[in-house]
């Protein structure tokens, strides 16, 4: 059972599904842990990142290396809209936002049957082919999904470690009160803080849709995945969310590859219940 | 024209009052200290000074100009620093990134310089400058937020209970710290502290507030003689 290609298989998967699972995860934590707002409506932009991708890529056929990269900006900028609109009303208010949010990923998801029907698209893989490396036999397009969430995450590391504005995001974070009164302008940190989020996961959902399919309804599994791995690493906590994002994505790959999807999601979601029991703020979360 | 004054000021929270009618004024280079015990409105006063506390009525007058309405990191761009009760300090940054935070409505080439500065007056700042805030003992925590506040160069410096749950040895070091710097940059200071014994020894001049109003004011030399504080506050 344990042949070569088959590990190979899981390793790629493992890592190509946590990816994107680290990317949609960091945004959700990144909106509850600055922003104090649970983003009901993540699955949502992570679906409008799937369309963009849809468009520049599949439709307009924009090189591969700039169409995803502005499909996920286009839509993180449109949505710069939607903060001014909905979310800042939200702002450190937790259950409120839940309620508010919630309506609007309604409002998304019907507004786009409205605009694209409810059929399922599929984007254009951006490589067909096989990796032959030793005995393992890696998909090329994977491999891509990998690099691409290597390099936004770098970037995003690179960001908040290096940059006035990541260090003074962090900082917002950590004490909203305090950053203001050190000299911070928190509601333009704020700002930043929701197009960063919204460009990883629109990012996140355009390789997600090109792994799967698009539709106005794809948006439900990324919702769903940014809460299990957001519970699991602990709320509001990027290493967190790092974390989170790959023992979830592993699991899913080794489970479903030797005992099928059913099984692989009873496994995720039992662990989650477990551990919303035994260690409710998660495994790098603090309790609060 | 002072450097700072309030009128009647009236800083309210739903019912609960935080000063009422409260006036003072401050000169620059003066260090003012606001005695009274929890509850007496020291820090609301100095919230209402830097934009975080809301007032119903009165005014706060910078440098003649009105303050009311603008925001905390609008306030700090004027030349006012804040170095809040319980310190503060931003725990998931290190010690350096919470000095250059400090600095944030300066540009990068000044905060360097200014760094080195702080790094002078506190050099345990200096060892720990890559260590993580959360790690800092309480005193060191206490000097990262002054050094933090300093680091915009304010005009005015508002301290808010710098000696809670210290050592006393700690307390006397940051008091002297804060005497060298105050004559070395010819700052204003405002230490709001439940300590009166220490502020008073610090300050030039102080002002005695209960359940948000004046109840005496004048040189800390007299203050420290007056026997009605000396009982209430002093301990003697």
């Amino acid at each position: 059972m344990l042949s070569p290609i088959i590990i190979g298989q899981v390793i790629v998967n493992g890592l190509s599904l946590s990816a994107i699972y680290v990317l949609i995860a960091l945004g959700f934590t990144l909106l509850f842990g600055i922003m104090r707002v649970v983003n009901f409506a993540h699955g949502a932009f992570a679906m409008l990142g799937g369309y963009a991708l849809y468009y520049l890529y599949g439709k307009y056929a924009l090189p591969y290396p700039l169409a995803v990269p502005l499909a996920a900006l286009i839509v993180a900028v449109l949505s710069l809209v939607l903060e001014t609109l909905v979310f800042r009303w939200f702002y450190q208010k937790m259950f409120q936002s839940m309620i508010g949010l919630l309506g609007l990923n309604m409002a998304l998801m019907f507004s786009s049957v409205i605009v694209w029907d409810v059929y399922e698209r599929s984007i254009p893989p951006a490589f067909s082919g096989v990796l032959r490396l030793g005995g393992l036999i890696l998909a090329a397009d994977r491999l891509m999904v990998i690099g691409i969430a290597i390099i936004a995450l770098l970037a995003f590391w690179l960001f908040m470690t290096k940059t006035r504005y990541g260090v003074a995001m962090r900082a917002t974070a950590d004490d909203v009160e305090i950053a203001e009164a050190q000299g911070i302008d928190t509601r333009t940190i704020y700002r930043l803080a929701f197009l960063v989020a919204i460009f990883m996961t629109a990012l996140a959902g355009g390789l997600y849709a090109q792994i799967y399919a698009l539709s106005p309804f794809m948006g439900e599994r990324p919702l769903i995945v940014a809460f299990v791995v957001v519970i699991l690493g602990g709320m509001g906590s990027i290493p967190g969310a790092a974390l989170g994002g790959v023992i979830l994505g592993f699991t899913e790959s080794i489970l479903s590859t030797f005992y099928g999807a059913a099984v692989s999601s009873f496994v995720s979601f039992g662990v989650v219940i477990a551990l919303l029991i035994f260690r409710p703020w998660g495994l790098l979360g603090k309790p609060e | 024209m002072p450097l700072l004054a309030l009128n009647n000021l009236n800083v309210r929270y739903g019912q609960i009052v935080g000063t009422s009618d409260l006036s003072l004024s401050l000169e620059a280079g003066e260090i003012l200290a606001l005695v009274g015990s929890n509850g007496a409105g020291k820090s609301s006063t100095l919230k209402a000074i830097l934009g975080m506390a809301p007032y119903r009525s009165g005014k706060i007058l910078w440098q003649g100009k009105d303050l009311k309405g603008r925001k905390p990191s609008e306030i700090v761009r004027e030349g006012i620093g804040f170095s809040p009760e319980g310190r503060r300090v931003f725990a998931s940054l290190t010690v350096l990134e919470n000095l250059n935070i400090g600095a944030y409505s300066r540009d990068a080439n000044e905060a360097a310089e200014r760094i080195e500065q702080i790094y002078t007056y506190f050099p345990r700042l200096r060892e720990r400058s890559g260590q993580r805030a959360s790690s800092l003992s309480g005193g060191e925590q206490q000097m990262l937020a002054i050094g933090r506040a300093l680091m915009s160069r304010p005009k005015l410096f508002l301290l808010d209970e710098p000696s809670l749950g210290l050592a006393p040895i700690v307390v006397e070091r940051i008091g002297d710290i804060l005497k060298e710097i105050q004559a070395r940059e010819a700052l204003a200071v405002i230490l709001a502290e439940q300590n009166a014994n220490w502020a008073l020894a610090l300050a030039d001049r102080a002002v005695i507030l209960e359940l948000g109003q004046k109840t005496a004011e004048g040189p800390s030399a007299d203050l420290l003689r007056d026997p009605k504080v000396q009982s209430a506050y002093l301990g003697i």
